[in-house]
């Protein structure tokens, strides 16, 4: 989904492409938190790494361009109130999934730290999972000097990027959280009914 | 978006150092030459590589550390409960075996931090993919997580389903042994951080703590000086030898034991037992005759004494026949401004000074000069505690002079002869199991400190004390040294 489409379309449409971004951000958060996972596993690897990046930046762009379209439909005046609230239903969600995206990135620089994707350094853990060319190091630990990928100061980029866009957002527009409502039911079946959440133990 | 509680400041976790020794080693083991042996663990079909045996993870940390057998079963027992390895066969159960069942390492983005606990969001997110992939069968302890959080964070909960079916779909892609791998990891995490009920949570820390362990202060000059006044008084002050401090508690255990009605049982009985409520009765604040254990106690110290009212009571009389009965009431007076009514402060404060300390008052209290101008220096600006010094000081002059003098005084033996002992009704009640006791319930408190406060009153109008009399006549031979020839 490309992000720009959102904010060239009229004010009435704002919603539907906003909607279709937000599905896009959660596969591509769904999809880098999968490949965080394998971090320091049995299937980490360059190529694991590399992957991960290439999600990373997709998720990057998605959220800017879904910030850009989400806070000029929000500014300018909605065309009915269904609109309004829809939006500031999407808002919600993709502040909800920047800050998922945002703690697996904090995750993942922690995990790159810990298993330096370069040299020795500890050995990946064997966690069952079947990597492409698992790299089992032998000898002692390299001190990651000048030897460092440059993965590792993007990764902190890329989390100083995120946390820019989500500061955005949250002084951008003033939407009160308690005002969405899910439209999706809780679902667990015989236990839950309606209303009635409090079990007596 | 999360909102953040406010909670009076505690919200760091507390320092977590075992965690990082714990990774030290895990990292340790997965070493392929010096680390733990791996297997193959065979599920159905599939065979999924890296599956320890409980025997040799114990063996492996009993080489390494050079430990004996209990303690590296423990140590591995304790990472299997923090969440660094997990069992495969029984899932919920985690010890570490010390026979052939198998483990496998979990995945280090499953290991715990310190700087973050296990998030709600991500938990929710779990329970709907497990309740996708399983239709709805979750546990009942899991529905009711569910329930709960859907009503906490409904305002994310369309970005709970639409992220549980993205992990959902993406983890589809993977090939079967991958995704039972993964399946065993995730689940493996919320047994360790959302224990069911009934197992050990053993990454549980209590409450909260105000300040962050992580936090790293800066070291300026004025910090330095302050941490070293800290240490220097620290040092400074006074300690005392844990065998004196444990002497006193043994010696105090030994006296108090007659007295204790659980370790020695109540006369005439344990009125929570037996339903009969003559001990109350019996030993009741301002009763006429009290129980001889009662008496006997006030001989024990001091403070017994003087924080029993019957014991204050008699006190009381034997202080009057000394002439300084002004003592106890003024103690008196001055724990009410303590703990009374504090809006009254400053005119409790004043009476007590008109009453006790002014010069020429009433019931004057003896007290040293320097005492006295602190005290009165004090009352300019009246607070709870601004009669401190000298209540102390008439404290200690009961305690020293007067108590002494008490517990050989006819007032304390006559109380102690008439002292009754009641007998032991425990039995007869357990013989009549039937027998209805007609229950009258005690005297409301309202009216008991109602009939306490008209006594006080009545005490303080007519009591006279020596010291007024004695001061008029001061006063008077004053008077007639006055005309000076100056």
């Amino acid at each position: 989904m490309a992000p720009g489409r959102g904010e060239a379309r009229p004010a009435r449409g704002a919603a539907g492409p906003c909607a279709a971004a937000q599905a896009a951000l959660c596969k591509a958060t769904a999809r880098h938190r999968l490949l965080v996972l394998q971090l320091g596993g049995s299937a980490d690897g360059p190529r694991l790494r590399e992957e991960r990046r290439g999600s990373s930046a997709e998720a990057r762009e998605l959220s800017a361009g879904l910030r850009r379209a989400l806070l000029a439909g929000l500014r300018r005046a909605p065309a009915s109130p269904e609109e309004r609230r829809e939006l500031e239903r999407l808002w919600v969600l993709t502040l909800s999934a920047l800050e998922l995206f945002l703690q697996d990135l904090r995750r993942a620089q922690r995990l790159c730290q810990l298993f330096p994707a370069q040299g020795g350094g500890a050995a990946p853990l064997r966690t069952g999972l079947g990597g492409r060319g698992p790299p089992r190091r032998k000898g002692g630990r390299r001190g990651g000097g000048p030897v460092q990928p440059p993965a590792a100061p993007r990764l902190e980029e890329e989390i100083e990027q995120v946390m820019a866009t989500l500061a955005e957002m949250e002084s951008g527009a003033n939407v009160p959280l308690w005002t969405v409502e899910a439209t999706q039911p809780a679902g667990t079946g015989s236990t839950a009914a309606p209303g009635h959440y409090c079990r007596v133990l | 978006m999360t909102v953040t509680r406010l909670d009076q400041g505690q919200r760091y976790r507390p320092r977590m150092a075992f965690l990082k020794k714990v990774e030290a080693l895990m990292m340790e083991m997965q070493n392929p030459d010096t680390g733990v042996k791996t297997q193959t663990q065979t599920v159905m079909i599939t065979s999924i590589p890296h599956a320890v045996a409980g025997n040799d993870i114990s063996q492996w940390i009993l080489q390494r550390l050079q430990i004996d057998e209990e303690e590296a079963v423990h140590l591995g027992d304790i990472f299997v409960k923090y969440g660094y390895i997990y069992p495969l066969l029984e899932p919920k159960n985690l010890t570490l075996k010390t026979d052939g069942s198998l483990y496998r390492f979990q995945t280090p983005y499953f290991w715990p931090v310190q700087g973050w606990p296990a998030d709600d969001t991500d938990y929710a997110i779990y329970l709907a993919k497990k309740n996708i992939k399983k239709k709805g069968a979750l546990e009942e302890y899991e529905k009711e997580h569910y329930n709960m959080l859907n009503e906490k964070i409904n305002y994310k909960w369309d970005f709970v389903i639409m992220q549980a079916k993205e992990q959902y779909r993406a983890g589809k892609e993977r090939n079967k042994a991958d995704r039972y791998a993964l399946d065993c990891q995730e689940r493996a995490y919320w047994l360790v951080n959302r224990t069911p009920p009934g197992m050990l949570d053993a990454l549980e820390y209590g409450l909260d703590r105000v300040t962050d362990p992580n936090e790293n202060k800066k070291k300026t000059k004025d910090a330095y000086k302050r941490e070293i006044i800290y240490y220097q008084q620290a040092i400074m002050k006074p300690r005392v030898k844990s065998s004196v401090s444990l002497g006193a508690l043994v010696k105090y255990s030994e006296q108090f034991l007659s007295n204790d009605p659980v370790l020695s049982g109540c006369l005439p009985s344990n009125p929570w037992i037996t339903d009969d409520p003559e001990f109350w009765d019996l030993n009741a604040k301002l009763v006429e005759i009290p129980t001889r254990m009662r008496v006997e106690r006030w001989g024990f110290n001091f403070s017994e004494l003087i924080r029993d009212p019957k014991g204050r009571q008699s006190f009381q009389l034997f202080l009057r026949k000394e002439f300084s009965g002004e003592n106890l009431s003024f103690w008196e007076a001055c724990e009410d401004l303590k703990y009374g009514d504090q809006s009254k402060v400053k005119e409790k404060a004043e009476e007590i000074y008109k009453l006790f300390l002014a010069p020429g008052a009433r019931r004057w209290i003896n007290i040293d000069g320097t005492t006295m101008g602190i005290t009165v220096k004090g009352l300019k600006h009246p607070h709870r505690y601004v009669l401190d010094a000298a209540q102390t000081h008439i404290y200690m002059l009961m305690k020293k002079d007067s108590y002494g003098r008490y517990l050989k005084s006819p007032t304390y033996k006559e109380m102690l002869a008439k002292a009754i002992v009641p007998q032991d009704a425990s039995k007869k009640s357990a013989a009549l199991p039937f027998g209805r006791r007609r229950l009258r319930s005690s005297l409301s408190p309202v009216i008991l400190r109602q009939q306490e406060e008209e006594a006080k009153a009545r005490e303080a109008a007519t009591t006279v004390d020596i010291t007024q009399v004695m001061s008029k006549l001061d006063r008077r031979s004053q008077l007639k040294k006055e005309p000076p020839p100056k």
